[in-house]
């Protein structure tokens, strides 16, 4: 019973998002990048570095900045929590009294990696000022009326974390936002 | 011959291109670059429709979003009412119909696309004439953002700074705070039938800058006088923009009427064009300082037009003792700076009794105003001379728009009103769809005779957002149809829609609501569903249910005090029913508390309370507990949960469970499990809100659907049918499980639900423990849930349906005594039954009440709110 029968939240959009590609010439490129293992970190200051050590990476202190250490990458989402996005192996065991807590949230939202024309494309929906953040930044905000976590994922490419009860919704709302510019 | 008033080339036509279009039943045409008012009047239509309460002849006033008076219906390509003649930009095949003051809404729904974006900019200049596009050329360097916005098309040979983002055809209605600025663009209306199906014909852009500059020039006012209505009498300037921007004569025998120097040029302009001109000035002397090359003086000094003859066209004025045979009336009163987007901002206005104008006088946001906006070579001009009152003023008027005339201010003065703001209510002066641009001060003036004030003193009406008018659609944008909301789904959405499942929304949630065969309605379908549960296995998708994870150290310290009930007793493996109260003491959700370990927790919340209930933890965490080492996550969409539900289900169960020991000696009630369900990672509760026996079964969200699958196949020998909300919401009344926010209201304590069980006795306190110790909610009378039995059977009562004590109602007041929150017909009890509020309903049971329905009363009888399996017996299978 080891088959492989996950479902992503947006595997049905595969198709329309190949169409896209092709539509666009290329110049925007939307795809699921489904399952990404995902870890809601929450941790006091003092326990900041067992947190650390839990999780195998340094936590970033600035806000709205990402950490990057091999196929992890650990984002900002506030003054005790952050999101680690990648790797794999076993969910660390907290321990009790341990200053510092741990969710394995995986399931809970799905990844879109938007490629190409990417900014242009999520102006339509998001108010945030995406040509200003400088290297290596996270956001948590709205896209249309979704909320999301944005993220640098790679250059010229920004990966949207959302919730997988949403996603659909949100694909729906990214092709239709892209109908001019693959016109 | 067609179009006898085109004079010349106009910077903005383009002759090489002819245009066709209909202006009611007649057929003109016009040129490339036109305005559907610069057509009407090449062609020598002045009056376009009917004013709105008087039903006046109209006609063109202005050249601009200014216009108060030229409304047009247009009909084709996409019907759209109210639209200033002034501002359409004429293409092929136009079809335009006169107005009278209103449109007419289409009936066909609108084909176009309608979208929005965000813009962020260092620099935002609002109007692209010389003062703008100075500012913008100022502004450009390298790594600052410029935007140029201007509400006209590109003019011919404008070139666009370098470093600079210009947006045409874009009209910026509102300046709100923190220098967020809202802009209408209209991309493809000018293009008529010929635009592309999916660009999107207007767009809202949502711009963020830096510092903001207002280039946005003035307004030219009008005069009052008798009949100052008529079509013929237009603005001053916007003549000579005709005549300049689209080659077009306004009139071959015009008189000017002016009350300053700005006029003189036009007069001149016209002149050049063969038109006969005389000037009127209401000035006595000369004008202040010629420019050169201008003829010297007025014709008349001192002038009054006191009568107006014609009436769909001005034929003839009197000024003073002449009567002059015109065909227009060029006015001019002065100008308005436009500042409508300032004052948006917060800006203040001083009065300048040069300029007879308002100008800016500094706001707290950074703005700058610049050029003719700022008053720079605004001509000297005192305020707007008002005739003596007569008995013309009722047709002397201020605001062509609403047909405000100066007798309809100085009847609002005698009301004993003194602020504009509370005349422009009285009067609606200013609250068209011009909102006043050419009239504001006018009114002013006209208020400020009345009362013996100055304009200065009375001041204008705060201009509001949008500076003018916006279409419904366009403010829609892409929000409409599926994507008007986010439409949530489960996994096993998928399934539930090819398995025929009706939807209902659930909050934002789409939840399969009953799955109807062949043939069957929704009673059908309802009634086959309760019966799996109660007889044999039925399953239902409940992945909607709120989870979150609460941990940390004090992690059972903090639900204490959130829920009525005690949760640091739970031991880990257990499951806890909980209610949660605001600090009113009222019901705010309800759900179960499963410990998982020493310092974790996951609870479930309602479906449409699952934002609600993290945001109250987190209000309290860090508002009120920082102290408290609590971390709350979300976990709704972590797992997917099938509800396993009815007397066959532990087969089902212990068939994909092998490794699960599913006796109830193993695996009692309230308790939970990890296991593996289908070779799936599986968390098992038996938990039940249908008072059968029960599992609930959680995995990964991304297995979800196989989870579904793998059960349906396996309940299949025992024929196992899913059921949706409806037959949920059946089961869980018939054992009188309370649904927050059905059978509540805000105002419903657990112990008015008969969950008083579920409030501790011990001391220590919880959220809206107070609350429930005052008076009035220990009262005896208080409306409690009770059940109703409607005498007879097959009657089905209305949720919502008030319930009396008696029939015939006595004479009113009747005492009301509470209303039916869910009805339903049981298939187990096989007969109706509802769930009521009803006061002091616990000491009614067993008593006959009343409930309306359609005017009737229905005999219902009280009972206890459980009445199916009343002792529980059903639980354990």
């Amino acid at each position: 019973m080891t088959a492989d029968r996950r479902r992503s939240p947006l595997g049905g959009f595969a198709t329309a998002f190949a169409r896209l590609d092709t539509g666009s010439g290329g110049r925007l490129r939307i795809a699921e990048r489904p399952y990404p293992r995902q870890l809601d970190v929450r941790a006091e200051p003092t326990a900041r570095a067992a947190a650390e050590a839990a999780v195998g990476m340094a936590l970033p202190s600035t806000p709205n900045r990402i950490n990057r250490s091999g196929d992890r990458t650990a984002l900002w989402l506030g003054p005790d929590e952050w999101l680690v996005v990648g790797g794999g192996g076993d969910v660390p065991a907290v321990p009790e009294s341990a200053g510092w807590g741990l969710v394995d949230v995986s399931a809970q939202r799905t990844a879109v990696v938007l490629s190409g024309t990417a900014v242009e494309l999520l102006a339509y929906g998001c108010a945030l000022d995406l040509d200003r953040m400088g290297p290596d930044w996270c956001a948590q905000t709205t896209l249309a009326r979704a909320g999301v976590i944005l993220w640098d994922s790679a250059t010229d490419e920004i990966c949207v974390l959302v919730r997988a009860s949403f996603a659909a919704y949100l694909a729906a709302w990214l092709l239709d936002a892209a109908t001019e510019l693959i016109g | 011959m067609s179009q006898p008033f085109r004079h010349g080339d106009g910077d903005r036509i383009d002759r090489t291109r002819p245009l066709t279009f209909r202006f009611g039943d007649r057929v003109l045409t016009g040129f490339g670059g036109d305005t559907l008012a610069s057509a009407l009047l090449a062609n020598g239509v002045h009056e376009v429709g009917r004013s709105v309460d008087l039903g006046r002849p109209r006609g063109i006033v202005a050249a601009g979003v200014e216009e108060p008076s030229a409304l047009v219906q247009i009909e084709a390509p996409f019907p759209e009412p109210m639209l200033t003649a002034t501002t359409v930009e004429l293409y092929d095949g136009l079809v335009a119909q006169p107005l009278a003051g209103r449109g007419l809404l289409s009936s066909e729904p609108d084909p176009a696309r309608y979208d929005a974006v965000w813009a962020h900019c260092e620099v935002l200049v609002v109007g692209a004439g010389p003062a703008g596009l100075a500012a913008a050329t100022d502004a450009a360097r390298p790594g600052q953002r410029v935007m140029l916005v201007d509400e006209r098309p590109p003019g011919p040979g404008e070139a666009t700074p370098a470093g600079v983002r210009r947006l045409s055809r874009t009209t910026v209605v509102g300046y709100y705070d923190d220098n967020f600025l809202v802009a209408i663009e209209r991309r493809t209306d000018h293009l008529g039938p010929a635009a592309p199906p999916n660009a999107a014909r207007q767009r809202v852009w949502r711009i963020r800058a830096g510092r903001v500059v207002l280039a946005t020039g003035a307004h030219e006012r009008s005069i009052p006088f008798p009949d100052n209505d008529r079509p013929g009498i237009m603005l001053a300037g916007a003549a000579l923009t005709y005549l300049r921007c689209y080659g077009v004569l306004v009139g071959r025998r015009a008189l000017v009427y002016t009350t300053n120097d700005s006029a003189y040029p036009v007069a001149d302009a016209l002149r050049s064009a063969g038109a006969e001109v005389v000037v009127a000035d209401t000035r006595l002397g000369s004008r202040g300082v010629p420019p050169a090359g201008n003829p010297p003086a007025a014709d008349l000094t001192g002038a009054r037009i006191t009568e107006v003859f014609g009436e769909q066209r001005v034929i003839c004025v009197r000024v003073g003792d002449r009567r002059l045979d015109v065909d227009v009336v060029l006015v001019s009163g002065g100008f308005n700076p436009v500042l409508h987007l300032y004052s948006q901002a917060g800006g203040r206005l001083r009065y300048d009794e040069d300029l007879g104008a308002l100008l800016p006088d500094g706001c707290r946001q950074r703005v700058d105003v610049v050029g003719t906006a700022a008053g720079e070579g605004l001509p000297r001009c005192g305020p707007p001379p008002l005739p003596e009152p007569s008995a013309a003023d009722s047709r002397t008027f201020v605001d062509l728009a609403r047909d405000v005339t100066i007798a309809d201010v100085r009847r609002a003065t005698s009301a004993g009103l003194r602020s504009v703001e509370h005349i422009k209510r009285y009067t609606t002066a200013g609250t068209a769809h011009d909102q006043g641009k050419t009239s504001g001060l006018l009114t002013s003036a006209a208020v400020a005779a009345a009362l013996g004030s100055s304009a200065a003193e009375v001041g204008v009406t705060t201009a509001r957002p949008p500076y003018v008018p916006v279409a419904f659609a366009t403010l829609a944008g892409r929000d409409r149809g599926d994507l008007f909301d986010p439409i949530r789904i489960t996994p096993m959405h998928g399934w539930h829609v090819a398995h025929g499942a009706t939807f209902e929304n659930v909050g934002q949630w789409k939840r399969a609501w009953y799955y109807p065969r062949e043939g069957e309605d929704m009673a059908a379908a309802v009634a086959r569903e309760c019966r799996a549960a109660r007889t044999g296995v039925a399953m239902m998708d409940v992945s909607t249910l709120g989870k979150i994870d609460v941990q940390g150290p004090d992690a059972a310290e903090f639900l204490d005090r959130l829920y009525t009930n005690l949760m640091s007793t739970l031991s880990v493996g257990t499951v806890r029913y909980g209610v949660m109260c605001g600090v009113d003491g009222m019901v705010l959700d309800d759900g179960t508390a499963a410990r998982l370990g020493p310092e974790r927790y996951l609870v479930t919340t309602t479906t449409g309370n699952a934002a609600l209930v993290l945001d109250w933890m987190e209000e309290w965490l860090q508002t009120e507990w920082p102290r408290l080492r609590v971390w709350c996550t979300s976990v709704t969409e972590q797992w997917a949960t099938v509800a396993l539900v009815g007397p066959a289900a532990r087969g089902v169960l212990a068939r994909v469970a092998p490794d699960l020991a599913v006796d109830t000696a193993s695996f009692p009630f309230m308790r939970w499990r990890d296991t593996t369900v289908a070779g799936l990672p599986a968390r098992v509760f038996r938990i039940s809100f249908s008072g059968e026996l029960a599992y609930e079964i959680n995995v990964a969200s991304w297995n979800g659907h196989a989870l579904w699958e793998e059960l349906v196949a396996a309940g299949a020998a025992d024929g196992i049918v899913p059921y949706g909300t409806e037959a949920m919401h059946v089961l869980r009344a018939e054992k009188g499980y309370p649904i927050v926010g059905q059978d509540t209201d805000g105002t419903v304590t657990p112990d008015d639900l008969g969950l008083g069980w579920a409030i501790r006795k011990s001391d220590k306190d919880f959220v809206g423990r107070r609350s429930l110790s005052r008076p009035d909610t220990a009262r005896p009378d208080r409306k409690q849930l009770v059940g109703l039995l409607p005498e007879d059977p097959a009657r089905h009562l209305v949720e919502g349906a008030h319930i009396v004590e008696r029939a015939p109602l006595g004479p009113p007041p009747v005492p009301y005594l509470g209303h039916v929150t869910s009805s339903y017909f049981s298939v187990a009890l096989d007969r109706t039954f509802a769930l009521a509020l009803v006061a002091s309903g616990r000491q009614r049971i067993g008593t006959r009440l009343f409930a309306t329905l359609d005017g009737e009363l229905i005999p219902v009888e009280v009972t206890g709110p459980v009445l199916y399996d009343p002792k529980g017996a059903r639980r354990d299978g």
